[in-house]
């Protein structure tokens, strides 16, 4: 296992009954990176952030977090990892400002000028005083991201985090995150069925089907070392088809009713330009169409047969 | 200092729920409504009827210490009240929490299994015993308010005999009574605690430890189970009787606080057992 992993997973199984919800998982995320564990509905995501942050047991498989072993027992490498897992729950009888005090004083207590940061930081501060019972959705999972911001984690295991929030509350939740992995280099690791959450925010990937990753890796690994498709926009289409078609780069060339269509890699894009040119077209555009995390997830996940896990 | 920490949040979730205050609410109701049939009607009939042919009393017979004792004497509280609401509290410990996700929340921290269910076993009982001694100093000091000091005339369990205990030896002798049923109600706390564990729902969870005493309360009274009355929790929850009479009946007191202290402890194992290996994923 890698020193520099903060979560690693080995053949991490977990059955409930007779519902297998992991088999086998294998995950592993380093110090700093933004990694999204991606998967449809009872893929087994939240199953692993449970067994992760010691909720449940695992029947088989190592789980380590910083190194040392998870679940139930790891209580002191949790002083350094803020947890959301499924829906917000709080003491709807406290108030927001009282729910973050009581739990932070189970994790050694947080001043009063960090709890009114971070209620700052959610969008929470005009409503800390009210009773959680008034709060609407969006506000108990502001607060519960709040929870996981007391009083200073290293890491932030996070399930769904922009679940029941309004579109602007998920861009500030994208650009919180972003912000405490950018200025003090949090880890965060979150579970979503959102394609463009993660697209936009996680640097790292994986994809998760009946409780197996099908692919991980890092966003631009995955997606940049696929084919793109190149739409070829010139003065002379036929020939510029002509030219492509016996050029090593490119795996294939169609003629299109706007000019010419190829598939090749990335880096190719430059070399087709300078080809073109060097034999006299004009190149009025060369449009890139790179493979979607949404294109890659359907391609990946189309021939699983989804059996429902215990988190569905 | 976690656990210290933790049995604080418990005792302040507690102190912020509604049927916290309802239960003393209930219990005040029923002092004060002990305290008026008294000042209305007198002794109750049994007391009345066992001095009323026999003697003729001199001086008072309905004093201040007397309201404690009819309230401890007075079945409903100690077997049926106290422990149903004590029995609602300990439900919501852990059956609750767990039904509204709260127990989620607490266990992501970085606490301990065994650090959360120690320090609401603790609330449970520090709760249970607070319900046993606010019935206690409330009915005492309504009861001085009320009838002024006096001696205690006490009845001998089968309502066979009866004796007149001094003042003092009668407020100590109440309040090592008492300190029976605290001892009595923090086995019923126990008792909560295991099931509210092993239910998901705290309705469910209070129903079954109201029934448990149910069950074990009806098998003091089938002959066929006469065999089984020393070790059931039922019986020792009247060790209270054996403090009662003019001389402590010590070995009785001492039997039964080691099946109560049996009572207390085993629930309270089995139910860190179970906790410390159960998936939860609600």
């Amino acid at each position: 296992m890698s020193s520099e992993a903060v979560i690693e997973t080995q053949g991490l199984t977990k059955r409930y009954g007779r519902t297998w919800a992991l088999r086998g998982l294998d995950i592993e995320v380093g110090r700093g990176q933004l990694y999204g564990l991606l998967g449809p509905i009872g893929a087994g995501k939240t199953t692993a952030i449970r067994v992760l942050t010691g909720l449940v047991r695992a029947n088989k498989g190592q789980a380590r977090l910083f190194g040392q072993p998870a679940g139930s027992l790891a209580v002191r490498m949790r002083h350094s990892v803020g947890v959301m897992v499924e829906e917000p729950a709080f003491y709807g009888y406290l108030s927001g400002r009282d729910n973050l005090e009581l739990l932070a004083s189970l994790s050694g207590g947080a001043s009063d000028q960090q709890i009114d940061r971070v209620l700052g930081l959610v969008g929470l501060a005009d409503r800390a005083n009210d009773k959680v019972a008034t709060y609407s959705h969006g506000m108990r999972q502001r607060l519960y991201l709040a929870q996981a911001l007391v009083p200073s984690p290293e890491l932030l295991i996070l399930d769904e985090p922009a679940s029941g929030l309004d579109p602007r509350g998920q861009v500030e939740v994208r650009n919180l995150l972003r912000k405490l992995n950018r200025e003090r280099s949090v880890t965060v690791f979150l579970s979503t069925h959102l394609l463009h959450e993660v697209e936009e925010l996680c640097t790292h990937v994986a994809v998760l089907t009946n409780g197996q990753v099908i692919a991980a890796g890092s966003v631009d690994e995955l997606l940049g070392s696929r084919q793109v498709r190149l739409e070829v926009l010139t003065n002379n289409p036929q020939r510029a088809l002509q030219i492509l078609r016996g050029y090593h780069a490119v795996a294939e060339a169609h003629s299109r009713r706007k000019g010419v269509e190829v598939y090749c890699s990335l880096p190719a894009v430059a070399d087709i330009n300078e080809v073109l040119v060097d034999e006299g077209l004009r190149v009025f555009g060369l449009i890139p169409h790179r493979e979607t995390l949404e294109q890659l997830y359907m391609r990946l996940t189309e021939n699983d047969e989804v059996t429902p896990t215990a988190d569905s | 200092m976690k656990l210290r920490q933790l049995l604080i949040a418990e005792l302040n979730k507690l102190l912020a729920q509604r049927v916290t205050y309802v239960s003393y609410v209930v219990l005040t109701a029923l002092v004060g409504l002990v305290v008026w049939g008294t000042w209305r009607y007198g002794l109750p009939h049994e007391l009345q009827t066992a001095l009323g042919d026999q003697f003729v009393v001199g001086g008072k017979v309905v004093t201040g210490p007397l309201i404690p004792l009819l309230l401890i004497e007075f079945p409903v509280a100690v077997y049926v009240l106290i422990p149903l609401l004590i029995a609602v509290a300990t439900g919501g410990l852990v059956a609750g929490e767990k039904q509204t996700g709260t127990l989620r929340t607490i266990l992501i921290r970085p606490v301990r299994r065994a650090g959360v269910l120690g320090a609401k076993l603790t609330a449970a009982w520090i709760h249970a015993a607070g319900l046993v001694v606010f019935v206690g100093v409330l009915s005492l000091l309504l009861g001085y308010i009320a009838f002024g000091p006096g001696d205690l005339v006490v009845m001998s369990f089968k309502g066979s005999s009866f004796s007149i205990l001094a003042e003092p030896q009668a407020l100590s002798h109440l309040a090592l009574a008492y300190g029976l049923v605290v001892v009595a109600m923090i086995a019923v706390a126990s008792l909560g605690v295991l099931l509210s564990v092993l239910c998901d729902n705290p309705l469910t969870a209070a129903g079954l430890t109201v029934a448990v005493l149910l069950v074990l309360q009806s098998l003091r009274l089938i002959p066929y189970f006469q065999w089984l009355q020393p070790y059931l929790l039922t019986e020792h929850i009247g060790a209270f009787r054996a403090a009662l009479s003019p001389m402590i009946n010590w070995p009785d007191i001492v039997t039964s606080l080691s099946y109560l202290g049996a009572y207390i402890a085993g629930p309270g194992l089995f139910a860190m057992c179970v906790f410390w290996r159960q998936d939860v994923r609600y």
